[in-house]
Parts: C-alpha cells; sequence; structure tokens
C-alpha cells in the first residue's frame, strides 16, 4: 500500500522553525497553505504540519482541513504528491482528510487536476470506498490512473500495462509512434519501481481535453502530462552508490571506468552546486551500469534515448526525475551518449572527465524518498 | 563453416500481445530458454504472431542473465530473437543495435 510515513519524517526539519498549527476543539487541524504556487515550500510546509500533528496529538488528531486561496499547482507532480498524502491520511490512517480552495488555475500542465480526487476528497472522505477505487484506478479519455502492487507488476503485469496504455492513447489527438513511445517509457519505470524498490508504483496521465493556441499560431496545441512516481526507503542514486562504494562489481571493466570518473568528480563536487548524490544519479542511467547486485555486463536503461526522441516530436516539454532533494532535467541536447556509450549530462558528451551541465541538476525543497518521473510534453495536433 | 541454428519458438498466455519488463525477460528466458541451449550453438529464438510489440525492456531482461555470463556479444550470437511480423522484428534488430544489449 502507498505510505507516505516518510514524506512526513524526511521534511519534518521544517516544523521546528516555524508557527504550527494545534486542533480545535473537535481535533481538526486546519493547515493554511499560503503562497500562489502550490509547490516546493509549500508542499513541505504541508508535510511538516502533519508529520508534527501525527506524532504530537496522535488520537487526538481527528481531522485535517488544508486551506488555500489560489490553488495553482506548480506542475502536475504537485497535486499527485497532494493526492498521495490525502490518501494515505484518509485511509491508511483513518484520519478525515480535505482540501478546501476558493480558486483553482489549471495550466496547459496540470490541466489533470479536473479528475483528481483533491477536488471531492471533502466528499469522498466520507465514503472511503469511492476514495481507495478513484485512487488505484481511472481510465477515461483524458485520463489514465493506475496504482500497480509490486506484486502486480511481476510476470506479465508489465506487458499487461503497455497493452491498457496503447488502448487508452488510441483517441488522443497525437501521432502514435509518439505515443507509443512514452507507453514503453512508462513500462520501463514501473518495472524499474516494482523491482529495485519493491514497491507499489503509482501511474497517472492526463491528456487535454480541448486544445491550447499560442498567440500569433494557428495550430492546436495538445498536453500530455506524466508522472511515475514511487515512494521507497531508498533513492535512485543507492544502489549504485553502495556497489561502487562496496566495490561490488567483481573485475568489471566498465565499472572501472566508473570507478574512475567518480574520482575524477570528487573535485567538483560543493555544498551548494554538484554534488556525489548528483553523481550517483546520473551513474544510474549510464549504459552497461545497474544497481541490481552481482550484475555488471547489462543494466542501465534506454531510458534517455526514448525521452530524448519523445522530446524531439514535442513543441515545448518539461522531462524530469527527482529522488531525494535532488534530480535531472532531461534537456534534449544534453541527451548523447558517446561513442563508449557514456552520457554526460555536458556539451562535452563527457562523462568520464567532466561535471554535467548546471541547467540538468534539479533541487527541490521537499525530500522524496523514492524515485519520481514527470514528463510534460506539448504536441502540435497531428504531430 | 556457420553451423545452422536451432530454432526455439516461445510461449506466451493467449491474452498477451504485448510484451514488456525486464523482470518479465529475464523470467522468460529462465523457463523457456535457459536449460535447453548450449553457448557453442546458435538458436533462433522466435516470437509467435500474435506479438504485436516488444518493449525494449524486455528484449533486453531476455538477454540478460546469457550477457552477464558470456558477456554481450557473445550472447547476441548465441540467440538471435526473430519476430513473424515485420515491424516487430525490425523493432527488435533497432534495440539491440541501440542499446547495445
Amino acid at each position: 500500500m502507498l505510505n507516505c510515513e516518510a514524506l512526513y519524517r524526511d521534511n519534518s526539519e521544517e516544523s521546528r522553525r516555524k508557527i504550527l498549527s494545534i486542533p480545535d476543539k473537535k481535533g481538526v487541524i486546519h493547515v493554511m497553505l499560503k503562497g500562489h504556487a502550490f509547490g516546493g515550500s509549500s508542499v513541505k510546509n504541508m508535510l511538516a504540519q502533519i508529520g508534527f500533528a501525527l506524532k504530537t496529538y496522535g488520537k487526538g488528531c481527528k481531522e485535517f482541513g488544508f486551506h488555500c486561496e489560489e490553488f495553482k499547482p506548480k506542475d502536475k507532480l504537485s497535486y499527485i504528491i497532494l493526492e498521495c498524502v490525502l490518501y494515505d491520511l484518509n485511509v491508511r490512517y483513518g484520519i478525515k482528510a480535505w482540501i478546501e480552495f476558493k480558486n483553482v488555475q489549471p495550466q496547459i500542465d496540470t490541466e489533470g487536476i479536473g479528475n483528481s480526487i483533491i477536488r471531492e476528497c471533502i466528499h469522498y472522505s466520507e465514503n472511503i470506498d469511492i476514495l481507495k477505487k478513484k485512487f488505484v484506478f481511472e481510465q477515461n479519455e483524458n485520463h489514465f490512473r493506475r496504482l500497480l502492487t509490486a506484486k502486480h507488476s511481476s510476470g506479465t503485469g508489465i506487458s499487461n500495462l503497455l497493452s491498457e496504455l496503447k488502448v487508452f492513447f488510441l483517441t488522443a489527438p497525437i501521432d502514435r509512434e509518439r505515443t507509443n513511445e512514452l507507453a514503453s517509457i512508462i513500462c520501463e519505470l514501473a518495472d524499474n519501481a516494482g523491482e529495485h524498490a519493491g514497491t507499489d508504483c503509482l501511474v497517472d496521465i492526463d491528456v487535454s481535453k480541448e486544445p491550447y493556441g499560442i498567440e500569433g499560431d494557428d495550430s492546436d496545441y495538445y498536453a500530455v502530462n506524466t508522472v511515475v512516481l514511487n515512494f521507497s526507503n531508498k533513492c535512485l542514486y543507492d544502489d549504485v552508490e553502495h556497489k561502487i562504494k562496496e566495490r561490488d562489481f567483481g573485475e568489471s571493466e566498465r565499472y572501472g571506468k566508473l570507478v574512475e570518473a567518480y574520482e575524477n568528480h570528487r573535485s567538483f563536487f560543493e555544498n551548494k552546486g554538484y554534488n556525489e548524490k548528483d553523481f550517483f544519479t546520473i551513474a544510474s542511467f549510464q549504459d552497461g551500469i545497474s544497481g541490481r547486485s552481482g550484475e555488471t555486463a547489462t543494466g542501465g536503461t534506454g531510458l534517455t534515448q526514448l525521452v530524448k526522441s519523445l522530446e524531439s516530436y514535442a513543441s515545448n516539454h518539461s522531462c524530469y526525475v527527482m529522488s531525494g532533494n535532488q534530480g535531472l532535467f532531461f534537456l534534449p541536447d544534453l541527451l548523447e551518449y558517446n561513442r563508449d556509450n557514456w552520457i554526460g549530462f555536458n556539451d562535452k558528451n563527457d562523462f568520464i572527465q567532466q561535471k554535467p551541465d548546471e541547467r540538468v541538476l534539479l533541487r527541490t525543497e521537499t525530500f522524496f524518498r523514492g524515485t519520481t518521473y514527470n514528463f510534460t510534453l506539448i504536441y502540435k495536433k497531428g504531430q | 563453416m556457420v553451423k545452422e541454428a536451432h530454432k526455439i519458438q516461445l510461449q506466451f498466455d493467449k491474452k498477451i500481445n504485448n510484451l514488456a519488463g525486464n523482470r518479465y525477460g529475464r523470467e522468460i528466458y529462465q523457463e523457456q530458454l535457459k536449460d535447453k541451449i548450449r553457448e557453442t550453438e546458435r538458436y533462433e529464438i522466435e516470437l509467435p504472431e500474435i506479438i504485436e510489440d516488444v518493449a525494449s525492456s524486455f528484449i533486453q531482461g531476455i538477454y540478460s542473465e546469457l550477457a552477464e555470463k558470456v558477456g554481450k556479444e557473445k550472447a547476441m550470437s548465441i540467440l538471435e530473437l526473430h519476430s513473424q511480423r515485420k515491424e516487430v522484428d525490425e523493432k527488435i534488430r533497432t534495440v539491440l543495435r541501440t542499446y547495445n544489449v
């Protein structure tokens, strides 16, 4: 089952410095979500408040009410995390939890909020069965949602997911080859989550209902927004970091080269800039590198090549991976493998000697224990 | 003289028409290939015609265990994955070439 306990615990530092909500006479904790955009610090503040309340008040905490004037999620992942938290509180903790906002401002990359449990959570929390069903499975013309357990994603589970995704995308106004590529990426990520993390994986996709336009341009544009998310007890970089630091790779030349890269990169590490976790995150995308113990000849993924292809046909895009406090932006001009099949995420295509371009480094205030991918792809109609 | 390849047709549940997942690829190798192959021989591994698409993750999974043992190049010379569908066969060739399985 999806479990957000680590989210509250890992983001509790904020609680030492902020004014924290106390329960009213009915045991309701009211949390004011300030700020125009919901993401970053507002997510962290919300998580800190929840963690503090659960720890401090225990059973005295009967209900959570989150209040927001203007709800404008920063991107799809921001509101998906909120969904997970609302689900976790209502279902796993059995504590009624809802959000109230006066105005929602969806953008092209957050249009999916129209299908989200967030808006109706105040009603769903009266009927938990409806909330559970809607959270784990939904499919209509514009929205695809699956919560895959680690067990269901084994065996033919991922093959079934691929078939279901292809059926979903049949009605999307986007070229079939693009949607097939996206379906393949999603399946690969869900497969990885089940294998490496052994946890549930949430897949959520929304396709624009109506086209968007750009001033001065007669074309219609559609967005495909995707989140693939799994909570686990480790971050993306952990397995490869362990393998390198424990020298768990036998006599492999490939891993020997990775160690060489690590030694070269150590001189680049900074407190606030490029750091060791970034290095191991990038290492996990290298061809022939795997976090799987005992495996040295295979691994890494073709993910970056698939993402590059996907982005090359999109008019606009924002694709990233996030784990811990950091992650990587997939910038198409920096997704090139060199002739030795290393990917440097820099304009020299040099992983062994050069640090990555600063633009690919993602930083977030919220600590996310697990791995999540956010893909926003905007296509011209018929592209 | 190049040895003639032995043919092995893979079997899947009739409800499956897309193949995906590294783990599933490895599972199929263990269940249907591992005990049948010898590293000194060549094998043509045939996907049934009902399979419309195969993801790169599955292909990588099929070769994974053998590649760990004998190296990628040797694994690819021992096992040649094919499909009766032209577009699927082309995709397999592209994946094997591009991702250097």
